[in-house]
């Protein structure tokens, strides 16, 4: 029942929250708090245009009258698939991709009661006139789990980017604004990104509430009852079918990958931005002292050459392959035998540590096998360096340092206060109830799976593999992402054995590498050559 | 309280990002699950047998009646088998067994070499 519209939207002027910024600012003063480090300075006043129409009374717009919650007990009473649909163009090195953006929600009906489960909130970009089966479709998704898929949706590969000055702290000169995404991938395929229940205004509908889909397995049960629902509704079941999952989205990916394959759909790639694959092998989950961290050698070699040099060396992909080794070998043994029966690591490695991690001998020795929040406590003192990605880096105590990850807050707010008001005024998407950017479900999550406590997912990629040999795979990563390091990815997928149909890609950036620009532009010509698809581009 | 929501927005995400502790806290799972069972990750044919035995779990689920073998009306239960019953069913005899299913996805693997 989505309502049809044809005008053409204008996109040379972008919808920037000056309002909310303002309230934003006003509310950390008012609580002596900090965190907005991106907060700019409220602009001069300019002559005000006149008002545009509302936008409820636009083609293609929809009023959802539903209220949604993302409290655990929530349920929908009933299920509703009402949408915005609105026709769309951007500028694309200079020539015009049309398409059409649809804004609302689906149905995911339960495999095997038949019974509607959950309403998903998403939005499709679909272009072009090719027949189904030669027009790839991607489902996007952000991990936490909690967290709405609002990074990939506003800063990756859709067609609309909010343009930041990532990963600088300098204050921007003008506040970021959406531009047209010249690194779009919809040129190449369609572009669903979904929100899991709980967040954005996706929900679980009566008799099931919200809860009780905040676990590994049932989650991914209903992402894959969503992505079902799509397909039919839209007569895409002949399309090649692409997940595009980041962090914790990444074990989603997977077991949705062989829950799709076991209901008969067929997927032809998974790609993972920075995952979070076993749970059980990432030492930054644990306590400290109780796995090798050798996941993470390569990324604090990465995040000290970064820090010395403002940059990292041309050459650094040596170095790196040089940590990997050393990680695999020397350390790996020796950590082996310190957590096991606290047997002392020898001069040469802890040298050999000192030299590569920029942290010295000494606190090595007292912490062999170092976490990633010890090192970065550790890595320069009265500076805070980021977690998701370690190149952003302030004083201790600046407002920028509030939430613990100054990467973060360094472009928290801005995404935030910027999807109401993209959904409403250029999807002319409206709901009464604002749109849950993130959930803190993490204690009510229920991690585990195949009879882990934490989730391994590599068993699934393989099940997954097993009934599609063809399926591809590409992970990407961050040089500097202190949260799921490269090179543990590297290790996860390397159980799977080597296969053609398997390839990753690792890139001078952190964990949403995608914010950089260079790096955006490098993802999206390996992207493009993984979907190998027909542009639809003119 | 209308103006406070964009900060309790700001402060779930840098608190999902953080877990809301001091640098150094690295928690993406609730405290007590951050002792970690002592395991290997599986490889090679131990990480094999696992995927083969994910399969065969969700075989057995599909077995409403528990003889061993998915009519094609079962087979609904486990999408893939329908959608390539007929292959699967070499013998022609209306219902596929598990060793049937892994025998039709040796040779799918073995024809993609």
């Amino acid at each position: 029942m989505a309502t049809q519209g044809s005008a053409r939207l204008s996109h040379r002027t972008a919808f920037v929250p000056h309002l909310a910024s303002v309230l934003l600012a006003a509310a950390l003063a008012a609580c002596g708090g900090g965190g907005g480090g991106d907060s700019a300075p409220t602009p001069p006043p300019v002559a005000v245009p006149p008002p545009p129409p509302p936008v409820t009374a636009l083609p293609g717009s929809y009023t959802d009258p539903v209220i949604y919650s993302g409290a655990p007990t929530a349920a929908l009473a009933a299920a509703q698939e009402g949408a915005a649909k609105v026709q769309a163009s951007i500028s694309l090195e200079g020539r015009p991709l049309d398409y059409t953006a649809t804004t609302g929600h689906l149905t995911a009906t339960d495999l095997q009661t038949g019974q509607p489960a959950a309403s998903f909130f998403y939005v499709a970009y679909t272009a072009g006139a090719q027949p189904a089966a030669q027009r790839p479709i991607t489902f996007f998704y952000n991990g936490g789990p909690g967290s709405a898929s609002i990074w990939l949706h506003l800063g990756s590969f859709g067609p609309r980017r909010l343009a930041t000055t990532f990963p600088s702290t300098e204050p921007p000169a003008s506040p970021p604004q959406l531009v047209d995404n010249q690194e779009t991938l919809l040129d190449h395929s369609d572009l669903v990104f979904v929100d899991a229940i709980g967040t954005g205004y996706s929900q679980a509908i009566a008799p099931r509430n919200n809860a009780q889909f905040w676990g590994v397995d049932q989650d991914a049960a209903a992402f894959r009852d969503f992505v079902r629902r799509y397909l039919v509704a839209n007569n895409r079941q002949a399309s090649p079918l692409y997940l595009f999952g980041e962090s914790y989205g990444g074990p989603r990916a997977a077991v949705m990958a062989n829950l799709l394959e076991s209901a008969g759909v067929r997927v032809a790639g998974v790609m993972l931005q920075s995952p979070a694959m076993n749970y059980n092998a990432n030492c930054g989950v644990f306590n400290p002292g109780q796995l090798s961290c050798e996941g993470y050698l390569p990324s604090y070699a990465a995040v000290s050459a970064y820090h010395q040099n403002g940059s990292l060396p041309t050459d650094f992909s040596s170095v790196l392959q040089r940590v990997r080794e050393f990680a695999a070998g020397p350390y790996r043994s020796e950590v082996s035998a310190f957590l096991s029966a606290g047997t002392p690591p020898s001069d040469a490695t802890l040298t050999q540590l000192a030299a590569y991690t920029g942290v010295p001998a000494l606190a090595w020795r007292q912490d062999f096998s170092m976490t990633p929040g010890a090192y970065r406590a550790r890595f320069q003192q009265g500076q805070v360096i980021g977690r998701y990605d370690a190149r952003v880096r302030a004083p201790s105590g600046s407002p920028l340092t509030a939430g613990g990850d100054p990467s973060m807050t360094l472009v928290g707010s801005v995404f935030v206060n910027t999807i109401g008001s993209y959904l409403k005024n250029e999807l002319r998407y409206t709901a009464s109830t604002p749109y849950l950017s993130s959930n803190n479900v993490l204690n009510q999550w229920n991690f585990s799976h195949d009879g882990k406590t934490l989730p391994d997912t590599i068993p699934d990629l393989a099940a997954a593999l097993m009934l599609n040999p063809a399926m591809k795979i590409m992970a990407m990563g961050g040089y500097h992402d202190l949260a799921t390091p490269f090179y543990q990815t590297e290790l996860d997928l390397a159980r799977l054995g080597a296969g053609s149909n398997i390839q990753i890609r690792n890139y001078d950036s952190g964990h949403m590498s995608y914010l950089d620009d260079r790096v955006r532009r490098l993802q999206k010509a390996d992207l493009r050559a993984f979907y190998n698809s027909v542009s639809v581009a003119q | 309280m209308k103006t406070m929501y964009p900060f309790f927005l700001l402060m779930s995400v840098a608190g999902l990002a953080a877990a809301q502790g001091p640098v150094g806290v690295d928690a993406q799972v609730p405290p007590a699950l951050r002792v970690r069972p002592s395991e290997t990750p599986a490889s090679g044919a131990t990480l094999q047998a696992q995927a083969l035995a994910k399969l065969e779990a969700q075989f057995r689920a599909a077995d409403l009646d528990g003889n061993g073998s998915l009519s094609l009306e079962e087979a609904k239960g486990f999408g893939f088998v329908a959608r390539h019953f007929d292959a699967i069913d070499t013998r022609r005899r209306g219902a596929v067994t598990f060793d049937d299913l892994r025998a039709y996805l040796a040779q799918a693997k073995a024809d993609r070499r």
